[in-house]
């Protein structure tokens, strides 16, 4: 084991254990632990969001993607890049205004009062969804950081899960938001510096931009559109190749961890500072990722194995040791501040919208706050557990299976939805439950029949029945009563109440 | 056979990011401040 590289990555895990401890002192209420009660400056929502969002998939998938399929990767991170812009635009200020006004903590909080839902079944259903999406996607970060832990390390997978999962839980356990948005922020630098020093001294190495164009034309060799936006396709199989990668985008309205950040900004205002912030990391992270790609196929030799790994591959094959230690412990970051997010998405709907709302308990903030450890701890307990049942050399396994539903099914059930609510007023509460579930529903059967699987990717499908859904039961059904809120309607009926929508 | 990135499709790779970090610039100047 490579000291150097040990060491980088031990000041990491300090690092980040340090931030759980000073940032339990930060927190007193339950507001604090889920939404930080609502204090965060726009670099911290900014950074938390994209890094939150991105997961280890920007740092070890599309690397991997651009490695086997060659330029055509773009397409993803066009996609992303324009869901990130939507999101940050259209969807961010409108959601901190009218959720500062309902004083919502969580998505189900937001739908049950935006459509005044006194029978709970939005929230239930919402809670539902997101409880078990985000508990087997906790369970399935794990286990890549379990594999990411074991490759570099050389230890076994149950000791990398265990040290994995030990340090994330401790640091969101105790300084829950707080914690989970300060480490996103280091985590979201480390990613980025990853991302643009790796493809940086790759360029340089192969000679730079001219030499590298010529150097992937060489290695590309036989393999078919590998310099080819078009990934040698043609007509319809072209067209629905496209429209699929882009269509990853659409899922970002849909993501409730990601979601949050906006809700937890200082003031709605701020957010068109992170708006800046957020997209034009996204746009070097996303590049860069793709480049770290590309750049491997010129420079690794030999057999790469699992595509996954190049970016390990190329820290290690690039950079002194200790250097490719902060890059993996990068790697690792994406995986972290992803899984923390979630982990605090799913506790929320269990302590906030089970607990607190729909059984209507009363408790006192600090047993909220303890309640809500407790159960942040029990979630990431059962999600180490299904993640030490996975078999490291065979990944295919229940959690890879719902994974695979977890971006597409969030994106379906819950994007329409939202999106709709926070610009038309006409949403009638059965509107919005048929959008949930037929969104949800359309993803599971879609993914089932191998026909339609590999024909189109599930979000697209997934996000037009749900849209289609809201909007036509929402004409069938009674408008609700009154002037629904909206976004500026929230501003301006808070602020005709004398309230404050802003905090 | 050895393909070259076109210049066509360096153009096409180069858009997005400079297009989406020119809009959210406009979208911060041009969006107003209160809350």
């Amino acid at each position: 084991m490579d000291i150097g590289l040990l060491m980088a990555f031990l000041v990491y895990l300090i690092v980040l254990i340090g931030v759980g401890i000073i940032t339990y002192r930060m927190m007193h209420t339950h507001d604090d632990y889920y939404l930080a009660g609502r204090r965060l400056n726009p670099w911290v929502t900014a950074l938390s969001a994209e890094a939150s969002s991105e997961s280890g998939w920007l740092l070890l998938g599309l690397p991997g993607q651009a490695f086997s399929m060659g330029v055509g990767a773009f397409w993803v991170a066009f996609g992303c890049l324009a869901g990130t812009f939507f999101n940050w635009t259209a969807v961010a200020g409108r959601l901190r205004k009218i959720t500062g006004f309902f004083r919502a903590i969580t998505i189900p909080d937001y739908l049950e009062s935006r459509f005044d839902d006194r029978s709970h079944t939005l929230r239930v259903v919402a809670a539902l969804l997101i409880g078990v999406f985000m508990t087997s996607y906790v369970a399935a970060q794990l286990v890549a950081s379990g594999k990411a832990l074991s490759v570099t390390f050389g230890i076994d997978y149950v000791p990398a899960v265990l040290v994995g999962s030990a340090v994330i839980l401790f640091y969101t356990m105790m300084g829950g938001f707080f914690a989970v948005a300060w480490t996103d922020v280091v985590q979201a630098v480390m990613m980025i510096i990853g991302l643009v020093v790796i493809p940086v001294v790759g360029t340089i190495k192969l000679g730079g931009p001219g030499a590298v164009v010529a150097r992937l034309a060489e290695c590309a060799g036989d393999t078919s559109g590998f310099m080819s936006m078009r990934v040698g396709r043609e007509g319809i199989a072209l067209a629905t190749f496209i429209i699929g990668m882009l269509g990853i985008g659409l899922g970002y309205p849909g993501q409730p961890h990601v979601l949050v950040r906006f809700m937890a900004i200082k003031r709605p205002s701020l957010i068109r500072k992170g708006a800046l912030i957020g997209i034009i990391w996204a746009a070097i992270a996303l590049y860069g990722a793709v480049l770290v790609g590309l750049l491997a196929r010129g420079i690794l030799s030999g057999d790469v194995g699992d595509p996954e790994r190049v970016l390990p591959l190329m820290a290690m094959e690039l950079l002194p040791s200790w250097i490719a230690g902060i890059m993996i412990a990068a790697a690792m970051a994406a995986i972290m501040s992803t899984a923390d997010s979630q982990l605090l998405v799913a506790s929320s709907s269990f302590v906030q919208d089970f607990y607190h709302k729909t059984f209507g308990r009363k408790p006192s903030q600090s047993t909220l706050v303890l309640l809500s450890r407790l159960v942040t701890l029990g979630i990431g307990v059962l999600g180490m557990v299904i993640a030490l049942r996975q078999d490291p050399e065979n990944p295919v396994g229940v959690v890879f299976w719902l994974v695979l539903y977890a971006w597409g099914g969030l994106a379906s059930a819950f994007g329409p939805v939202i999106v709709l609510s926070l610009y038309w007023k006409r949403v009638t509460r059965a509107g919005a439950l048929a959008g949930m579930l037929s969104g949800a529903a359309t993803v599971i059967v879609w993914e089932s029949i191998p026909v339609l699987k590999e024909f189109l990717y599930v979000l697209i499908p997934g996000v037009v029945v749900s849209s289609i859904a809201v909007i036509v039961v929402s004409l069938l059904t009674t408008p609700p009563p009154g002037p629904a809120l909206t976004g500026d309607a929230a501003a301006g009926d808070a602020k005709a109440a004398g309230v404050d929508a802003g905090q | 056979m050895s393909e070259c990135l076109h210049a066509g499709t360096l153009i096409l790779i180069a858009l997005p990011p400079v297009a989406f970090v020119i809009a959210v610039i406009v979208f911060y100047f041009a969006t107003a401040e209160e809350d």
